[in-house]
């Protein structure tokens, strides 16, 4: 529910806020009045039995204030009375703050008698503003995996945390006696983003002179290296995609998997919103080597090798006046175009280029940016204040210098990710693994510690615009894990410190002790802080980046065009692969290719031909001296001469789920992938992919129409119908979803599944056709299939008024709520999956097993109290999230006889909306003319799915509206729909 | 009748007389199973073991064990189901259907088909109530009142079908049932072990053949044939409509009941011929199973599959001709797509292959005709799977589409059910006379070509027997005569009537037309309390339906009227005919007093062959105006072969 309770009915997010109501503190106060020990007489006895355990209530609720983060064992007594503000079988909601290397997200979680069950955007929070991404959404079910880490080990045998401390601080202070200059113990982490926990890194590392912080961002670190060489200091790029109006990405995809992509998404999404019509919206230019979610949207998008996109860049720094820049693509269109386009909002563009491209390319891009004057308006740069780090392939030189004795890795993976260090690792003779799974890299350590979840620790985290939010515990450690603060504190001789203690006595000196509390409590309600002075964006002194010496980009560096070369990115279901072994995530269909459970490489059709193999054929991939097997799968809009191979994969030991899916394309030195081998292995690998039929077969099922150009509605469809209108509640339930605005990204699928307990089925049955997602994203390519447009439509139940499905139930599982819901009873279906049959949209899901885990505890307690758990043999199917609009009446008071009441309009989210980065599903009362939801369905462009099988569905979708510039032909200017 | 006794003739091979018949029919039960039957039942126990695994491993794994997923939501379950409802098509359709018609040719054939129909449907049944996903509850489809106080969702083909294939078993049933009482008769009567006789005798019910048991039984039997023809008709029209009320291209379809219907007459026949060609060739029974029923069937399939064939084509036509995008790419995509073998496997086993039954000598040669029958079993499996898979595979969206396969536990299953109905058809030829006798008996009678027995009547004991006249009156049942041909019987009937005498009994072992008119029966009112039957299921069937969805639990269903009296229509439909065919059943045993398994008749001499070839007329000592002397001259003036005094 999050950002949408009522003002009226405040809740408090902490314990330390409840102390602070007045209500508690007055009957906290009667509760230790004096005269209640007084009372002696044996007929108030009675009386003071109840006092009595009154008192023990109170004892327990102070009890657990005093520890705040950690629920004491005392909770197990049930309440005697109920906490102020706690209300049995109501959800309670914490703002907290979940990380990914340097992003940071703002989140609200949802927690039901202790157990966090939902997580939701803080919409407070600058890089949620409400949303989250797939991998957020994921983190319930990341924090009850039961394959975590729950043992300390030392060499592989079950320790303690005390021997480990022990150890730990006996190797750190051992250097320090020994006066050793420079220190042998250093540091590896990934991105830290956290002020607290640098403060903490900062001050190690002036307590051990010499130690080095290596840091290792399997996904980022070009795109950094490049940076700090501009800036001379570690700096965090955020964009302003609501002030651009022209954008040009290099392969940047702005909406996956980047510091603030949550947020850039919503930017650009306003920036072409319906407002009185589609006059002024922005415009994106894509040149991608391999399609991305970013790509699908881009009113022109380019597909360019690696070879052609860096020429592109170069011509464009050079048409843009860039010093040092040669145009090697005088005549082309496109560029001729994008540069007109460029120079005409200068100061309202934005350039930006993929995180894993050359130095080089982010030297050119900044340039231009500072050329068209964006940098302070649509680009802006902050420090990271950081102490000094370095990057990890200076690990290898240092061991071989023999200079690292002990290693302290936290939170990070490197053996799996970066696989040159594992010899190196194997040379250090001390090594601390911090972490949350017993992984590849916990194999080679001497100690492994068990880390404690985000959703388990106190700690902080700094946005890509440079909030600071807090992080606060939703449970007590599951596996007893110790967070990474407290894992330093012990290296900073403080063992005794909890994480709250470390994260409050840092903000305590930041803030000051007067005003400390105050702020502290609005802090963790809000879930973001009100730091004293915001960082300052770097100032930017454009004579210093002119004069740096920008590498040429050109074909020398990158191979010719008849070489293959291999492009790395993230994979959008494991990322990185850190999270490889959750369910949720390896089940969700890559936006593009639909790939569940596995990685392949893409290739083109035509270079595909060329190599002789299909999908699912399965390939030997050769770069220098690493060969990789691993399955092909054609994408439509890849590169000629191209293949993409999806990082995190192939994981060793990632856990019962992870571990053996697919292929590690971090085996390959990604430096070399300009001569890429590839060679049929002569056998298949059968791919799970969840959509194989890709085109649209000339039907009308995406409407696509551009902007600026005149768009009369078409007259609604008169439905005649021999029936009356059946449907008499007050209010109406509809959904509108906008093809403009989404972006693909997956997260309303996950979000429902979190939301509504729907379970993964695994690999196999994925394989046939039997995944469970209640809101699916049909992905469609258009056009040739060299350079197809690409569209994305999210499709759940469509609530048809006539739905097609109910008839044909013979035992009326399946019928229709007075406000317009098509309803799913669970315990009445005997699974005839008829209904499924007669489903045009084919929304409907069967258990086709039990695949509901019903065994594992852990899983238990990430499960939503308020939805069914569903057994073997019974259809679901989206609900519009009846629970929600339910609970919401129940708030209202509307009683269901009287149906004057209405609840608000906006009111009531589904979980797919209040998830969507770019709000591109709304949901409300189509009865009410004034609701957002009906103000959307009475534009022009709105259409129903299917409209002429007449099953009225309540869900409809807004064409989406490009806007290519009419100076470019291309295939994506194309309306399919007018 | 003229023409339909030259039909006898024909059919029938002169020579044959009522014992010579009933007694190879009746004496296959009776011999010991040869080892070629212990063989084949061995095989089909086994792989009906075959069947229970799969069945057992689909129940404690869930139907996730078959091939089915989303979109192809239904698979072999109602393929299989389709086929086998099909298959028993023919059965009911040669009873009934060519009984109303007279083509008294369908006497050799029918008990046959009848019961192939009963272990076809039993083989059908099997698979809707696997293929639900909570078996445990599938009592959900019955209206019975529940704590929840939820009616089953009347509009639903599903529920339609369970009706329907409900009543159409029991349907099947009474009616296969009825036509074997006067055989269980003979059987009883000539059965050489005990248990034989008692078994017999206790399903015979008390069947002697008495000239009311007839009138009575001969009109039920023609009632019900009544009766079974639309519901034939109804229950694969209902079986259609699972796909035709569908909004899924390639259901969406209005020829699919006549066609459906069609397809399983052709698939029905294409089955007997199948059982029947070897079966004959085994017992030896060429000359009751002869060319000409092999001609006839052939014709009939030819014919049904002509109409097969036009459904395709209209199916065909019509995608093109709608121009709706999702039908044309369907029919497109059946036959050019990735099941386009199904499709064209169809075509070839049902449309093109057929079309050789157009030369009277291959539907002559039982060869010929079962390879024929071979190659439409197939295709009629082929048609439904292109039906139910080819339509849901691509449908509207093409993001959902996606392939089917069955699994190892579909086809273990289906191949189960195969041999799960040899093992019925071998117990039926085993246990049962797998031929009408009396119907065979029927034949011969009406072809002209009756008894002159005399010479194997010779050496009966039982003629010529010297009569018992040592009973006091009182203990008298009354005075039997017995006579060798119809014709005498009615005569005698008919002499016994006019002297005034009103108890009088004629056994016969065959329906004799003109015995009622003789005895001056009057006439059943069987009919009339059908009819009430009938009416009373109906009305409430249909008054039930409203009630439920109107009153006592009205629900929005697709935005559809509370009453919507269309839906309701199969339903009542269904309850008609199975009210008016219980009522009948009842009516039977009542009116006949059934079971009834003794009667003082069974003391008369020879009284065994009044099932098999034996005609036997009682004046009853009940009867006013009963003198033992004059009975006796009166019975003995009547030249039979022989008049006795029976006790009570």
């Amino acid at each position: 529910m999050g950002n949408n309770a009522p003002p009226s009915r405040p809740f408090w997010r902490s314990l330390d806020e409840l102390v602070g109501t007045p209500q508690f503190k007055a009957w906290a106060g009667d509760e230790f009045a004096p005269e209640m020990f007084e009372k002696k007489t044996r007929a108030e006895m009675g009386a003071s039995r109840r006092e009595m355990l009154k008192l023990a209530a109170a004892s327990f609720v102070l009890a657990s204030l005093a520890s705040c983060s950690r629920a004491p064992e005392q909770e197990l007594v049930p309440y005697v009375h109920t906490p102020a503000g706690r209300t049995p079988a109501r959800p309670q909601h914490f703002a907290t703050t979940l990380t990914r290397g340097r992003e940071s997200i703002g989140v609200i979680v949802t927690s039901n008698e202790g157990r966090p069950t939902k997580i939701e955007g803080n919409p407070k929070h600058p890089a949620s503003l409400g949303a989250t991404d797939t991998f957020a959404q994921a983190e319930v079910l990341g924090l009850c995996d039961p394959d975590r880490s729950q043992a300390v080990l030392h060499n592989g045998q079950v320790a303690t945390w005390d021997a480990f401390s022990r150890e730990l601080q006996q190797r750190l202070s051992r250097n320090q006696q020994a006066q050793t200059i420079p220190s042998t113990a250093h540091l590896l982490t990934g991105p830290i983003t956290s002020p607290s926990m640098l403060d903490q890194i900062t001050r190690l590392m002036a307590k051990n002179p010499g130690m080095k912080w290596y840091v290792h961002d399997p996904t980022g670190e070009k795109a950094a290296i490049a940076l700090r060489s501009m800036f001379k200091q570690d700096v965090q790029p955020s964009f302003d995609l609501a002030a651009a109006r022209v954008i040009v990405s290099f392969d940047c995809d702005l909406f996956f998997g980047i510091p603030g992509s949550v947020r850039y998404a919503r930017d650009f999404a306003n920036g072409r919103r319906y407002t009185h019509g589609y006059s002024s919206v922005n415009r994106l230019y894509v040149a991608e080597p391999s399609p991305t979610i970013t790509g699908s949207k881009a009113d022109h998008r380019r597909i360019a090798r690696p070879t052609e996109l860096a020429g592109l860049i170069e011509s464009l720094a050079a048409r843009l006046g860039i010093t040092g820049a040669v145009d090697t693509l005088k005549d082309d269109a496109w560029l001729n175009a994008v540069a007109k386009d460029l120079e005409a909002n200068a100061g309202h563009s934005l350039i930006v280029a993929g995180t894993g491209w050359a130095v080089a390319a982010h030297h050119w891009v900044v340039q231009m940016n500072a050329a068209l004057g964006n940098i302070g308006k649509t680009v802006s740069f902050r420090p990271s204040n950081a102490p000094p780090s370095i990057d990890l392939a200076s690990l290898i030189t240092d061991v071989n210098a023999h200079k690292v004795e002990s290693l302290i890795i936290l939170d990070t993976n490197p053996v799996y990710d970066a696989p040159a260090i594992t010899t190196a690792l194997a040379n250090i003779p001390w090594i601390a693994h911090v972490g949350l799974y017993n992984d590849e890299t916990a194999a080679k350590a001497t100690w492994h510690v068990p880390m404690a979840h985000t959703l388990e620790s106190w700690g902080d985290a700094t946005a890509f615009d440079g909030t600071v939010s807090a992080i606060q515990p939703l449970i007590a450690p599951l596996y007893g894990g110790k967070s990474a603060m407290e894992v330093l504190a012990n290296a900073l001789g403080e063992p005794l410190k909890t994480d709250y203690d470390l994260v409050s006595d840092y903000w305590r000196r930041v803030i000051g002790p007067a005003s400390f509390d105050a702020w502290w409590r609005t802090s963790l309600r809000e879930g973001v802080m009100a730091t004293p002075a915001p960082a300052a964006p770097v100032a930017f002194d454009q004579a210093s980046i002119r004069g740096l010496q920008s590498t040429r980009l050109g074909q020398e560096t990158l191979g010719t065009n008849e070489q293959l070369c291999a492009v790395f990115r993230p994979s959008s279901g494991t990322y990185d692969g850190r999270y490889a072994n959750n369910a949720w995530l390896q089940e969700l269909p890559d936006p593009i290719t639909k790939l569940t459970w596995d990685n392949a490489a893409w290739l083109s059709e035509k270079t595909a031909r060329h190599f002789n193999v299909t999908t699912g054929d399965v390939v030997r991939i050769r770069i220098a001296s690493t060969t990789v097997e691993a399955p092909v799968i054609i994408v439509p809009g890849q590169a000629e001469f191209t293949v993409t191979l999806p990082l995190g994969y192939g994981r060793t030991k990632a856990g019962s789920v992870g571990s053996g899916v697919g292929f590690n394309a971090y085996a390959f030195d990604q430096e070399m992938a300009f001569d890429v081998e590839l060679k049929p292995a002569g056998r298949t690998f059968p791919l799970a992919i969840t959509q194989e039929h890709s085109t649209m077969e000339g039907r009308d099922i995406f409407r696509t129409l551009v902007a600026n150009t005149p768009h009369e509605k078409e007259p609604k469809v008169v439905h005649l119908s021999m029936y009356p209108d059946r449907l008499q509640a007050k209010q109406q339930w509809g959904l509108s979803i906008d093809l403009t605005s989404c972006i693909g990204c997956n997260a309303c699928t996950i979000a429902c599944q979190s939301e509504n307990n729907i379970p993964t089925v695994g690999k196999e049955e994925v394989k046939m056709g039997r995944e469970m997602h209640w809101i699916r994203i049909d992905r469609y390519f258009e056009g040739e299939p060299e350079d197809p447009a690409i569209h994305h439509q999210p499709v759940p139940c469509m609530h048809c008024e006539q739905a097609p499905c109910e008839p044909v139930c013979p035992v009326g599982a399946t019928q229709h709520s007075q406000d317009g819901l098509n309803e799913m009873v669970y315990n009445r279906c005997i699974g005839t999956r008829y209904c499924s049959n007669n489903c045009p949209y084919k929304v409907r899901r069967f258990n086709f097993f039990q695949y509901t885990d019903r065994e594992t505890e852990s899983r238990k307690i990430s499960r939503n109290p308020q939805v069914t758990v569903r057994s073997r043999g019974v259809i679901e199917k989206c609900t519009y999230c009846v629970q929600r609009i339910r609970n919401a009446q129940i708030d209202a008071d509307i009683d269901p006889d009287r149906p004057t009441q209405s609840v608000a309009d906006g009111v009531i989210q589904t979980a797919c909306q209040q998830v969507c980065p770019t709000q591109a599903i709304v949901f409300g009362d189509v009865a009410d003319d004034s609701s957002r939801v009906s103000k959307l369905k009475a534009l022009p462009h709105d259409y129903a799915l299917l409209e002429e099988l007449n099953t009225r569905p309540r869900t409809t979708y807004l064409a989406e509206v490009r806007n290519p510039n009419p100076e470019i032909p291309g295939p994506t200017t194309k309306e399919s729909h007018a | 009748m003229s023409d339909a006794s030259s039909i006898s003739a024909i059919l029938t091979p002169r020579g044959q007389t009522y014992a010579s018949v009933t007694d190879r029919i009746i004496g296959v039960p009776q011999q010991r199973p040869t080892r070629v039957w212990f063989a084949l039942i061995g095989i089909a126990l086994a792989g009906t073991m075959m069947m229970l695994t799969a069945i057992l491993w689909l129940v404690y794994w869930g139907v996730g064990v078959w091939g089915i997923n989303i979109p192809v939501g239904w698979g072999f379950a109602i393929i299989n189901f389709v086929w086998w409802i099909g298959i028993g098509h023919a059965g009911t359709f040669i009873s009934a259907i060519l009984l109303l018609a007279k083509q008294r040719w369908r006497n050799s054939i029918n008990r046959f088909a009848e019961a192939m129909t009963l272990f076809a449907v039993a083989n059908a049944g099997i698979f809707p109530l696997l293929h639900i996903g909570r078996i445990q509850r599938f009592y959900y489809l019955f209206p019975y009142p529940s704590t929840t106080g939820i009616w089953p969702q009347w509009r639903s083909p599903l529920l339609w079908d369970v009706f329907a294939v409900s009543t159409y078993g029991t349907v099947s049933l009474m009616f296969w049932y009825i036509g074997l009482i006067p055989d269980l008769a003979t059987v009883r009567d000539s059965a050489k072990q005990r248990w034989s006789r008692l078994t017999a005798g206790i399903f015979a019910l008390g069947w002697r053949g008495e000239a009311r048991q007839w009138q009575r039984h001969q009109m039920l039997y023609l009632i019900f044939a009544g009766l079974a023809t639309p519901l034939v008709l109804s229950v694969h029209s209902i079986v259609s409509f699972d796909f035709a009320t569908g909004i899924v291209p390639g259901w969406h379809s209005t020829i699919f009941p006549p066609y459906f219907v069609a397809g399983a007459v052709f698939a029905g026949f294409a089955m007997v011929s199948t059982l029947v060609i070897p079966i004959r060739k085994i017992y030896g029974m060429e000359d009751l199973i002869t060319p000409r029923h092999l001609d006839n069937m052939g014709k009939i399939i030819l014919v049904t599959g002509l109409f097969v064939s036009y459904g395709y084509a209209s199916d065909i036509f019509m995608a093109y001709f709608s121009g709706e995008t999702a039908e044309v790419y369907m029919t497109n995509n059946r036959m050019f797509g990735p099941y386009a073998y199904i499709f064209w496997g169809a075509i070839l086993c049902n449309v093109i292959v057929p079309q050789v039954l157009w030369v009277r000598s291959i539907r002559m040669n039982p060869i010929t005709l079962f390879i024929v029958s071979q190659f439409i079993n197939v295709g009629m499996w082929y048609e439904r799977y292109m039906i139910v898979i080819t339509s849901l595979h691509r449908d509207y969206l093409p993001s959902s589409w996606g392939m089917y396969a069955g699994t190892r536990w579909d086809w273990m299953l289906y191949i189960g059910t195969m041999f799960f109905f040899m093992f019925c058809v071998l117990m039926f030829i085993k246990l049962l006379p797998m031929i009408s006798a009396f119907e065979i008996r029927e034949l011969l009678h009406h072809a002209h070509a009756p008894p002159s027995d005399e010479v194997c009547d010779k050496d009966d004991p039982g003629s010529n027997l010297p009569t018992v006249l040592l009973l006091r009156p009182e203990d008298l049942y009354g005075t039997v005569a017995e006579f060798d041909t119809p014709e005498r019987l009615i005569d005698a009937a008919a002499r016994v009537t006019a002297d005034g005498y009103s108890e009088v009994r004629a056994y016969a072992p065959l329906p004799l037309e003109d015995l009622p008119e003789a005895l001056h029966l009057p006439p059943t009112r069987m009919p009339t309390a059908m009819c009430i039957g009938g009416i009373i299921g109906g009305l409430s069937a249909f008054a039930f339906q409203t009630w439920a969805t109107t009153i006592d639990y009205p629900w929005n269903i697709g935005g559809r009227p509370n009453f919507s009296w269309p839906s309701f229509v199969p339903l009542t439909f269904e309850l008609t005919i199975l009210g008016a065919s219980l009522t009948g059943m009842v009516t039977l045993l009542i009116r006949n007093r059934f079971p009834q398994l003794y009667h003082p008749i069974s003391h008369t001499p020879n009284f065994e062959r009044a099932s098999r070839d034996r005609f036997f007329l009682a004046i009853e000592s009940a009867d006013p105006k009963y003198n033992r002397e004059t009975a006796r001259t009166l019975l003995e003036s009547l030249s039979p072969m022989a008049v006795s005094e029976v006790p009570k």
